[in-house]
């Protein structure tokens, strides 16, 4: 009898099984590591997944601004060295300067920087280190745990999916934008959720808390005004990813939480265009394949780039032509793919051919017709065939000649 | 994010308890007159089993993690014997609304050497050492690879990371471990449980290092009329973590029948990371285990 009631009460025990558990992150000095390790466990928190003990913490440093910069410009490409001069700016860095997607005058210095003024922390996952920028001044640790948040998520994102596996099969500029994208909108996601969090509870002030319907109304408006930035190659690939991505990513989260965020990843996203459209229905339409015949490279030139930019790259070269801005927001959604070629010679002098298809010709001819009005127009040559805008630019005076544009079709 | 943690480990399953019943008694009257039934090395099997079920929510969500484990040991000579535990994990993910994700897996089964002391009613020991087989490989794609990781490590962190290798995901590991009990009177026994383990990872695709484990857990059990009750502090080392102490509080109820036994225990982790200080995850659970012998 004793024992039947000893096994009821054991059954009785698995029937009241039930424990709570909150995660309590307090702002705290990221610099710590309690408080690093704090912001982790908050990181797998909020990402619906469980500590584990076979991934350790990442391992965490501290730079200033100038060492990073330092490091960028270490890692930065350069063409040939000249004899007895600076290095030259390699052929992509020349050609983008010629169609002014990136500020003519700017410094090889100045380009390798160009991250570290926006850049508060990243993370290197060849060597699973977080590294955050300490810009000096005043200590603001919930800005600060927010953004080793956001970093965590990478680490945590490299232990879950890796980064390798991410990106087989990325063999495009376009396609790296998305990738990129959804890691940095994911960052986002949860380092917004962590702080609503934190501010919630009355841990960060009074100021108010960003919420996931801030996210989800995110655009491009949020964190750049692209007019502004005299290389905006550079600020729309580096920038627009964090809240396009995070928006993405915010649908998927809303549908289904953590598990919602991690499907959205698959199937990626084809193309960014699709990431900078906020209603999807009319961009998930199939477009008709479209080429533009392949050109021989001019005399006494080879060709030495291939790219296919996308959206983001679409939208910066629309804000030096087309204002207000929203125009060129509106005229880069249409963007269906481009070709970007760039020739370069012995003397390291560079053309650039590069074909810009639109989902209109509406909108290939506004772009077009802004060109032709803008001061760009004076160097940069175009061409209209249907809905394929045809831009080139060279350093040499004349050096394109008689030659003749490529024909596209779809 | 509020967050609900929820731990079942049942115990064998009462089907494969029954079946297995029969044979216990064929074996308890062998030892006067060998059943021409049951063969010999049959009597001498001794398995445990466990089911575990964890669970976690939020707004969006609700995981379910299943971690079965089962195990047999065979004596076979001057206490040596041979034997294997073998850890299982099955998650399933239902968000409110799209569809459930699910998916299962094996750990990597611990093949084993033991050694169990020669029959004292006072004391007792068991030794084990141990090598895993690196089975419990994750999937490629990102949706399943993400899920599979962490039902692993639910399944592990449910139980207070006792035994995490068991469950670890694309790494094989080396095991020692020990198992004293000494029975002071009629009333008390003591117990304790430790292991030390290593393990390296085999994967080009996890960014895992392998890790060193080390494990303790006394307990302090009382009888009386069948029953028993003990309560079961409990320490694991991970290294190379950064916080590499998880502390953990157990405490049981079991009842002992003739061939079988079954507990019901509960634990909760104390310390960060998956405790209830600081900003742990405040992982607690509760579980039935079971265990048939002759």
């Amino acid at each position: 009898m004793m024992r039947h009631v000893a096994l009821a009460l054991t059954l009785g025990m698995l029937a009241a099984i039930g424990c709570a558990g909150e995660n309590t992150l307090e702002p705290c000095d990221v610099r710590r590591s309690d408080c690093q390790q704090q912001v982790f466990l908050a990181v797998a928190d909020a990402r619906g997944s469980s500590w584990d003990p076979w991934f350790p913490l990442p391992t965490m440093r501290v730079v200033t601004e100038e060492q990073y910069c330092a490091e960028l410009l270490a890692q930065a490409p350069s063409g040939p060295a000249t004899p007895g001069g600076p290095n030259q700016p390699d052929d992509l860095t020349s050609a983008l300067k010629l169609l002014h997607l990136l500020d003519p005058n700017e410094t090889r210095e100045e380009g390798a920087c160009h991250n570290a003024v926006f850049a508060a922390a990243y993370y290197v996952p060849a060597r699973q280190l977080v590294t955050v920028i300490d810009r000096g001044g005043e200590t603001d640790q919930c800005g600060d745990v927010r953004t080793l948040a956001h970093e965590l998520v990478h680490a945590a994102q490299d232990r879950d999916l890796h980064f390798k596996t991410l990106n087989r099969g990325v063999d495009s500029f376009d396609e790296q934008q998305v990738v990129d994208a959804l890691l940095e909108g994911e960052g986002v996601l949860y380092e917004t959720l962590i702080d609503a969090k934190l501010r919630e509870q009355g841990r960060c002030g009074a100021t108010p808390p960003i919420d996931l319907a801030q996210v989800l109304g995110a655009t491009r408006d949020n964190v750049v005004d692209l007019t502004r930035f005299p290389s905006p190659f550079r600020t729309a690939t580096a920038l627009l990813g964090y809240p396009l991505g995070a928006r993405y990513l915010g649908y998927g989260y809303e549908a289904a939480g953590s598990l919602g965020v991690r499907r959205a990843f698959e199937p990626r996203p084809e193309g960014d265009v699709r990431l900078m459209n906020e209603q999807h229905s009319e961009y998930d339409r199939p477009l008709p394949a479209w080429s533009c015949a392949t050109l021989n490279a001019p005399e006494g030139y080879r060709a030495s780039v291939f790219a296919s930019f996308g959206g983001f790259v679409a939208y910066a070269f629309a804000t030096l032509v087309l204002t207000p801005e929203p125009a060129a927001w509106d005229n880069a959604l249409a963007s269906a793919g481009d070709d970007f070629v760039v020739y370069s010679n012995a003397a390291h002098e560079v053309l650039v051919e590069w074909s810009l298809h639109f989902r209109s010709e509406q909108r290939a001819e506004e772009l077009g017709r802004a060109l032709a009005e803008s001061p760009l127009g004076a160097s940069i040559e175009h061409s209209l065939q249907g809905d394929v805008l045809q831009v080139r630019a060279s350093s040499q005076p004349h050096a394109f000649g008689d030659r003749a544009w490529a024909s596209c079709s779809e | 994010m509020s967050r609900t943690v929820t731990v079942l480990r049942l115990g064998a399953l009462a089907g494969w308890l029954c079946v297995t019943q029969p044979v216990r008694a064929d074996a308890g009257a062998s030892t006067e007159a060998p059943s021409q039934s049951a063969p010999i090395w049959l009597e001498k099997l001794q398995a445990h089993a466990e089911l575990g079920l964890s669970g976690r929510a939020d707004a969006k969500s609700r995981l379910w993690v299943l971690s079965p484990l089962i195990g047999l040991d065979y004596p076979f000579s001057h206490g040596f014997g041979i034997g294997f535990d073998w850890a299982f994990a099955l998650a399933a993910e239902v968000p409110a609304h799209q569809n459930v994700q699910a998916w299962a897996a094996p750990g990597g089964p611990l093949l084993k050497v033991t050694y169990d002391s020669p029959d004292n009613l006072q004391h007792q020991l068991k030794l084990y050492a141990g090598l895993s087989v690196p089975a419990a490989w994750l999937p490629r794609d990102t949706v399943r690879r993400a899920l599979a990781r962490t039902g692993y490590a639910m399944a592990a962190g449910s139980r207070g990371l006792w035994n995490a290798w068991l469950w670890v995901p694309e790494q094989m590991a080396l095991a020692l471990g020990a198992a004293w009990q000494s029975r002071l009177n009629e009333h008390v026994t003591l117990r304790c449980d430790a292991a030390a383990a290593g393990s390296v990872s085999l994967s080009w695709l996890t960014s895992d290092a392998g890790a060193l484990y080390a494990q303790l857990a006394p307990a302090l059990e009382l009888h009386a009329a069948g029953l028993h009750v003990g309560l079961r502090p409990q320490a694991v080392l991970v290294a190379p973590q950064r916080d590499p102490l998880q502390i953990s509080l157990g405490a049981y109820l079991g009842v002992a029948f003739e061939h079988w036994s079954i507990d019901a225990n509960a634990l909760c982790n104390l310390d960060e990371p998956l405790g209830w200080t600081g900003s742990g995850l405040g992982v607690c659970g509760t579980w039935l285990s079971a265990e048939v012998s002759p």
